[in-house]
């Protein structure tokens, strides 16, 4: 008796893609764990983020990742129903938000190296700040900068004809982990850390 | 459509009731347990719609389950510290 595989099994690709995000996700919980670690083991932990640019900033990235991940769930809906001028175009606007999520957080990056913060050093006390910070901040947008180069060659092979529908998704899927780490980043680093 | 619309709509709104927690004076316990919960659900959401487990084959689910359920462990196992040096910050 013969089956298809769609009846049986998910596709390789989608569960391949969903074990690499299972691994990545354990990165992120080694990375963050780390963080949790040194910051109770110092009783003065830098509380450095007034409400502009710092909070201000990281509350509009979370706003902007959250809105490119409606966007690619659009693009997935349009490569559903064959549309693929437009999946293009959502695919297009993911990739916009994305780019406005790097932007703000570099300005944000900038203004605090402009404040002295570094790796080993910051101008509040305690210099266990920066290699977390930085670190955390620049794996996650490093995920979200391959996201970018990743929905710009499904973008484009759409576009050209190439890819299914689940090819889409499965790109989908890299893309909503990338947003998912952020709702644990965003109150980890930031929220937690407010100027009192 | 819709439903996308409404699951973005909430993560939004959950957004906003996180940043407000971060400044008004919860005692910060509270705060802490109420960021972890509102972020699990964020999670939860992203991955339960946004990423289609809801409506993905059981197996799929059941298959990642464990590591879900890991990882979560392993990001609270330090919440008993966190207490612990809260006391050291306002002794």
């Amino acid at each position: 008796m013969s089956v298809a595989v769609g009846q049986v099994l998910t596709s390789p690709k989608k569960l391949g893609m969903w074990l690499f995000l299972v691994s990545d996700a354990l990165t992120f919980t080694a990375l963050i764990l780390c963080y949790g670690y040194v910051r109770m083991a110092s009783p003065a932990w830098p509380k450095p983020f007034d409400f502009s640019p710092g909070i201000l900033f990281s509350t509009l990235m979370t706003f902007v990742l959250l809105t490119s991940s409606l966007t690619m769930v659009m693009a997935v809906d349009s490569m559903r129903k064959d549309q693929r001028g437009r999946t293009a175009k959502w695919i297009v606007a993911t990739i916009l938000c994305g780019a406005g999520f790097i932007a703000l957080h570099m300005t944000e990056w900038r203004h605090m190296m402009a404040e002295g913060v570094t790796l080993r050093t910051n101008p509040w006390g305690d210099p266990l700040f920066g290699a977390t910070f930085f670190g955390l901040t620049g794996l996650h947008m490093a995920h979200v900068a391959s996201g970018i180069v990743y929905l710009g060659i499904l973008g484009a092979g759409v576009r050209m004809g190439r890819f299914t529908e689940e090819d889409v998704e499965v790109g989908g899927l890299y893309w909503h982990f990338v947003d998912l780490v952020w709702m644990f980043l965003f109150p980890l680093v930031y929220l937690t850390a407010v100027k009192p | 459509m819709k439903k996308y619309l409404a699951v973005w709509g909430v993560l939004l709104a959950l957004t906003a009731v996180e940043v407000l927690l971060a400044y008004m004076n919860t005692p910060l316990a509270v705060m802490l347990g109420l960021l972890i919960g509102l972020s699990l659900v964020k999670a939860g959401s992203i991955v339960a719609w946004f990423m289609h487990m809801a409506t993905e084959r059981r197996a799929l689910m059941w298959t990642l389950f464990p590591a879900f359920i890991f990882i979560a462990l392993a990001l609270l196992s330090i919440l008993p510290d966190a207490s612990r040096a809260l006391q050291m910050v306002e002794r």
